[in-house]
Formats: structure tokens, sequence, C-alpha cells
């Protein structure tokens, strides 16, 4: 049973990240492909707030709605851009919890981790290895990107354990066993 | 939340130095003499263009792009694809690639160093 908190929680999450990652398409890129990869910062603040399920319903559902408004869904653009996200989540999510980097560290393995994962779909899709040849340039234009997110990430749950005055992820696990 | 929430640790700033080495590590040893530019459609050679000119791609009745090589540069026109990503990639020299992901198609420009790379395709 999943509260109706956590429910509302998960989609503004998704839904913020999608209009970012409409909006930032406008952001000039130095390569044709890719993005700064801004959106991302949702699932960063849930991987700092919330538990894996939250995590992975957010970077699911942020890229399948930014497919959705990009009028890219079921093509491989979007199956990679949706590997990517996963693979990102799932990255941050178990590098927050080792505790052995910042949030900035987290941040930058989870661009890697999404770069990297889009190229592996997008070799196989085309058959053709050579598609890791564009792998440094976005490894290294990841970097800036990574580091803002990880920056408004430690400003936004700063911003919610003062308003909360509690941790929001314990308020959330609290109500979820109440309504069990 | 404790100690996880801190903005910076010190392996943070070791693995930002690790990528931007490795990016100069991998572009200071590509080679930058071109000689020939190599289609490849679905990872099989489809053409190997040494002389300037315009090439059409076809596959079959259906025509995927117009590749321009004026022997320094290669560019795509006409693409069919939805985001014009190859278009916008624009020209392209030696050691570079132009990927379209719906086409399935790989324009390498090709280097006389990287040949073990280069034939690595399935």
């Amino acid at each position: 049973m999943v509260s109706s908190r956590k429910l509302a929680l998960i989609s503004s999450l998704a839904s913020l990240g999608s209009v970012i990652y409409f909006l930032e398409t406008f952001i000039p890129f130095p390569l044709p492909f890719g993005r700064w990869g801004l959106s991302n910062l949702v699932v960063l603040i849930a991987v700092v707030l919330y538990d894996w399920q939250t995590v992975f319903a957010v970077s699911l559902m942020k890229s399948v709605v930014s497919a959705l408004i990009t009028g890219q869904l079921f093509s491989i653009v979007s199956l990679m851009s949706i590997a990517g996200s996963v693979t990102a989540a799932t990255c941050e999510y178990v590098t927050f919890h080792t505790s052995v980097f910042g949030l900035t560290g987290i941040s930058v393995l989870g661009s890697v981790a999404n770069n990297v994962a889009q190229s592996i779909v997008g070799a196989v899709s085309i058959k053709s290895w050579s598609f890791l040849l564009v792998l440094p340039n976005m490894l290294i234009l990841g970097i800036p990107g990574a580091v803002l997110n990880a920056y408004l990430t430690e400003r936004v749950v700063k911003r919610a354990k003062n308003s909360f005055g509690l941790d929001v992820a314990q308020k959330v696990t609290n109500n979820e066993n109440d309504s069990r | 939340m404790n100690r996880r929430g801190k903005l910076f640790k010190k392996y943070d700033l070791f693995l930002v130095i690790v990528i931007v080495v490795g990016f100069f590590v991998f572009y200071s040893t590509r080679s930058r003499e071109g000689r020939s530019v190599e289609v490849f459609v679905e990872g099989k050679l489809f053409m190997r263009i040494a002389a300037p000119g315009t090439y059409e791609l076809c596959d079959g009745e259906k025509c995927l792009m117009k590749v321009v090589f004026d022997g320094q540069k290669v560019h795509v026109e006409d693409s069919n694809c939805p985001l014009k990503i190859c278009e916008r990639t624009g020209n392209v020299g030696p050691g570079g690639t132009i990927i379209c992901v719906p086409n399935k198609v790989l324009i390498k420009f090709r280097t006389n160093v990287d040949t073990a790379v280069d034939v690595m395709t399935w």
C-alpha cells in the first residue's frame, strides 16, 4: 500500500523533472546530441530524501513523461534516455548509501553511468561499438551539470529539513507504516 | 540524514580528475591524419569514400541521407530522421564520427592509427 503522500511526492518530482528536461533543450549544448542533464536533479533529491522505490519510480516516470513531451516515445532515442536515467538512479542510490562520495561525486558518477548506459544502448542499436567514441566528450561535458545538480540538491535538502523540522524521509516512512 | 549529505568529500575531486585525465589521454593518443571516410549501416560497411563529392545513401528505394565530403571534412545533408542530429553535428574532421541513431548509420572519418578499433563491428 502506497501512501497518498508518497504518491504525491513521486508525481511532483517526476513532473518537475520532465519540465526541466523539456526546458533544458533550449539551453545550448556543445554537442548536437546530449544535454546538460539538469533533470537528473529530481532523481538526486529523491536519492537523498527517500527510499529506493521512490527513486526508481521518479527516474522511470521522469523519462517516460519526457519522452511523451518530446514525442519520441517507443523510439531508440527515448529507450536510451530511459536506460540512462534508470542506470544513473541505481548508481546514485548505491553510492549514496556506501557513504564514500559526497553529493558531487554521487552526481558525477550518476552522469557517468547515464552516459555509459546510453552509449551501450546506442551502440547495440546501430550495431557498432564505434558509438563509444563519443563517450569521452559526453563524460566531460556531463561534469558541469552534475556539479550544479549536487549543489542545488544540497540547498533543497537543507530547506526541506528546515521547513519540515525533521527528516522528510523519516516522515514518509512513518506515514507508510501507519497506512499498513 | 547524517554525514552522507555532505556536498564535497575528498574522493569527489579524485573522480573528476580521473575523468578529465582520461579525456586528455583519449585525445592525445588519437591521430589527426585522415585518409578516407567509412559509412556503416547497421554495423556493416556500406561504402568507403576517398574522393570529394556528394554521396547519396540509399537502401533500396528509400534514401536515408546525403554524405558530403570535401576532401578535408565530412558532413550530412537531407537526412530523413526526425531530430536531424546528424545534420547538426556539422563538419567533422579526421578521427570524428557522425551518428544517426534512427537510421542506424555511423559515419567514421578513418585515421591511420586506430585500425584495431575500426574493425570492431558486428
